[in-house]
């Protein structure tokens, strides 16, 4: 009975690598569609409940990476070798995709839940709405993550075709994301007016309204005119009497949570706007530009590896093989389209002058070219 | 046998199903294997003389041995190879069309069969036996033959106007394949002073060689047409030289050429031509050297490159 081979330490150790891998790049795919998830029930105005999974997930998605790239960056710096983990193996992707998400979105998300306050929403006042909008759209660069996965994925059988069609992919995909995440931000940040521009405009201007005329809302009547006559009112109270509700305590309670609504003091007057529009623009413009992102690396993977592959890579790795194995004569397919590039002048000048010529050479010396090699035998030498 | 014969006989086994020569000929292995071992016997020498193979012999001998067991496995491949071939891969019908004395197909093949037994004795016959024997056991001859009188152009038009062959497409594969088999009795009977005394295959001959050559053969193949036995000899001229030298001549050195380093079911790379297209390709480039007729191969190419072959 043939006794299996003993597993020595490189092995086990391997193992244990590529399943680590294997994990990372599972977490990988599911943060990707984490993600989108989370954006789609933003969009759909699913319940609290559910988006507060999501939350959650998401925390747990940036933790999970923030340990990992904490866990290479230890291994890099024992082996001395960090700046080539951070600049030749990507990881600075680790990081950006990792610990900034963590510490300004999910992480304060997640404490302000667990705590009770009311991440960025709690604010006073509604122009902390910038913030939230600069923050949210960080959650784009997991898309970075993408880049990961490319390197992994053996989409191409040449080595050289892999290395350049993921070098594109990483170059267009890193230039869209962070162009959108730092316009996006820059945007965000500054006065220009668009959709929930406007909305933020209307409720600080229906808070202000409220500020020089509280008769407006004098009673529940007044109230109720002055409420329905504004799209982001929630609620309007005095004190804690409530004077106008759009919704009932039941819709609100599963529908909205802490970020979806922020409050503004007029007066004596308590006014809760609603944030859900502003967030559902937001999520808009991330699902853009991830599944735009999306779209260009499928089309460069696509499109791209076998044009590479058909004006690059085949005809070279034909050619080396003519050149280096004796009895390798086929000549290299050169399309008309492209018979005037540089690469396929060189494969005319192989199949016209250098196969001719090693057919003759071959000839003159009466004999085949070997399929052999000592290589093939070398199990028969060992006994 | 001896000791050393049976370790001879156990390690050229094992080189002889070597995974690497799957799918060639017992030629083409042999041709292989005796290369391997010349080149690489300053590498193998130590391990082969050492207490497990062949202790206190010097290394000519157990080349001698290696040698000699090679051809052993080469032989006892041949003999059904070559019945194999003739049975049922050539009809001999077509001498009845070609012949002035009726002699039976049947006593052709037989007669074909002890003459192909003796060429394989003689070395470099054996050697340019590989190309015919490659040629005829796959379907090489048969596909293009029939694709030439689909086309009905320069060879159909040489094979039918110039020859004047009136036999069926299937009959005309069979010559040619016929002719194919004859062609290495020019080295059979080449001498001294035709053959270079490394004993290198004649490449291309002279007419009033193949003159001599064909009165040789005729008196081996005495029931075969002399028609056919002066095409298998014409096919080693020069077409340069011999303008007029059969059509049938011109496709046996085309094939048997083409057949020598034949691989059937060879892996085509991507960005690469397919086999046949690119063997082609580089003979139009080299049809001086071999003496080919440069439009049949032109022809030959078109049909490669048609069928992706």
């Amino acid at each position: 009975m043939v006794s299996p081979r003993k597993m020595d330490g490189n092995d086990m150790k391997g193992r244990f690598r590529n399943l680590i891998e294997s994990v990372v790049t599972t977490a990988i795919i599911l943060v990707l569609i984490q993600t989108i998830a989370e954006d789609v029930l933003v969009m759909s105005g699913a319940s609290w409940l559910i988006r507060r999974i999501f939350l959650y997930t998401g925390f747990a998605f940036d933790l999970f990476f923030t340990v990992e790239f904490l866990i290479r960056s230890w291994d890099a710096i024992i082996r001395r070798a960090f700046g080539h983990y951070l600049f030749r193996e990507n990881g600075w992707v680790d990081f950006i995709a990792s610990v900034p998400l963590l510490i300004f979105t999910s992480g304060p998300e997640v404490l302000a839940l667990s705590t009770g306050a009311v991440f960025a929403g709690s604010g006073a006042v509604l122009g902390l709405l910038k913030v939230v909008k600069a923050v949210r759209m960080a959650r784009v660069l997991r898309l970075l993550r993408l880049l990961k996965i490319f390197r992994r994925i053996r989409f191409a059988e040449s080595v050289m075709v892999q290395r350049h069609t993921v070098r594109i992919v990483t170059t267009a995909a890193a230039t869209l994301i962070f162009s959108a995440t730092v316009i996006g931000t820059v945007f965000a940040v500054t006065d220009y007016t668009g959709t929930d521009e406007a909305w933020r405009s209307e409720g600080e201007a229906a808070a202000v309204s409220l500020e020089k005329r509280p008769d407006l809302a004098a009673g529940p009547d007044a109230a109720q005119l002055w409420g329905e006559s504004r799209p982001s009112v929630l609620l309007v109270k005095d004190d804690d009497w409530t004077l106008y509700a759009r919704n009932d305590d039941a819709v609100l309670a599963r529908y909205f949570g802490p970020s979806d609504f922020t409050i503004r003091s007029a007066g004596s007057y308590s006014i809760w706007f609603d944030l859900r529009p502003a967030a559902v623009a937001q999520s808009k413009l991330n699902l853009t530009i991830f599944l735009s992102t999306l779209a260009v690396v499928l089309v460069i993977m696509v499109t791209y590896s076998p044009h590479f592959a058909i004006t690059v890579s085949d005809p070279v790795n034909v050619m080396a093989r003519g050149l280096k194995e004796k009895s390798y004569n086929l000549e290299v397919s050169i399309p008309p389209d492209y018979a005037e590039d540089g690469l396929f002048r060189l494969a005319a000048a192989y199949n016209d002058e250098f196969l001719p010529l090693k057919e003759r050479s071959t000839t003159e010396e009466q004999g085949s070219a070997l399929d052999i090699s000592l290589d093939d035998i070398s199990d028969l030498l060992k006994t | 046998m001896s000791a050393e014969q049976q370790k001879a006989a156990a390690f050229v086994g094992r080189l002889w199903n070597n995974p690497s020569l799957a799918g060639l000929s017992p030629l083409q292995k042999e041709e292989q294997l005796q290369q391997f071992l010349e080149v690489n016997g300053p590498t193998l020498k130590p391990t082969l003389s050492s207490p497990s193979f062949f202790p206190n012999l010097p290394w000519p001998r157990i080349r001698e041995f290696l040698n000699q067991a090679l051809a052993d496995y080469a032989n006892e491949a041949l003999a059904p190879l070559y019945e194999a071939i003739l049975e049922k891969k050539v009809n001999f019908s077509f001498i009845q069309h070609l012949s002035h004395q009726s002699a039976m197909p049947s006593s052709v093949q037989a007669q074909l069969g002890e003459f192909m037994k003796k060429m394989s004795t003689h070395p470099t016959a054996r050697k340019e036996l590989t190309g015919p024997l490659m040629g005829v056991g796959t379907d090489v001859v048969d596909l293009y033959i029939e694709r030439i009188f689909q086309r009905q152009k320069y060879v159909s038009f040489e094979i039918r106007k110039v020859q004047r062959l009136k036999i069926s497409p299937n009959e005309v594969a069979d010559l040619v394949k016929t002719t194919m088999l004859i062609r290495p009795s020019i080295q059979m009977f080449s001498s001294a002073e035709q053959s270079p005394s490394s004993g290198r295959n004649l490449l291309l001959i002279s007419s009033a060689f193949a003159s001599k050559v064909i009165e040789e053969a005729k008196k081996s193949l005495s029931l075969m047409p002399e028609s056919v036995v002066k095409s298998g000899v014409n096919s080693a001229l020069s077409f340069q030289d011999n303008p007029y030298m059969e059509s049938t001549a011109r496709l046996a050195a085309i094939f048997s050429h083409r057949c020598r380093n034949l691989k059937p079911g060879m892996k085509v790379d991507r960005g690469a031509e397919s086999s046949d297209k690119s063997w082609f390709s580089v003979a139009r480039k080299n049809y001086k050297f071999y003496g080919f007729d440069l439009d049949m191969l032109v022809e030959l190419h078109g049909i490669a490159a048609e069928n992706g072959w």
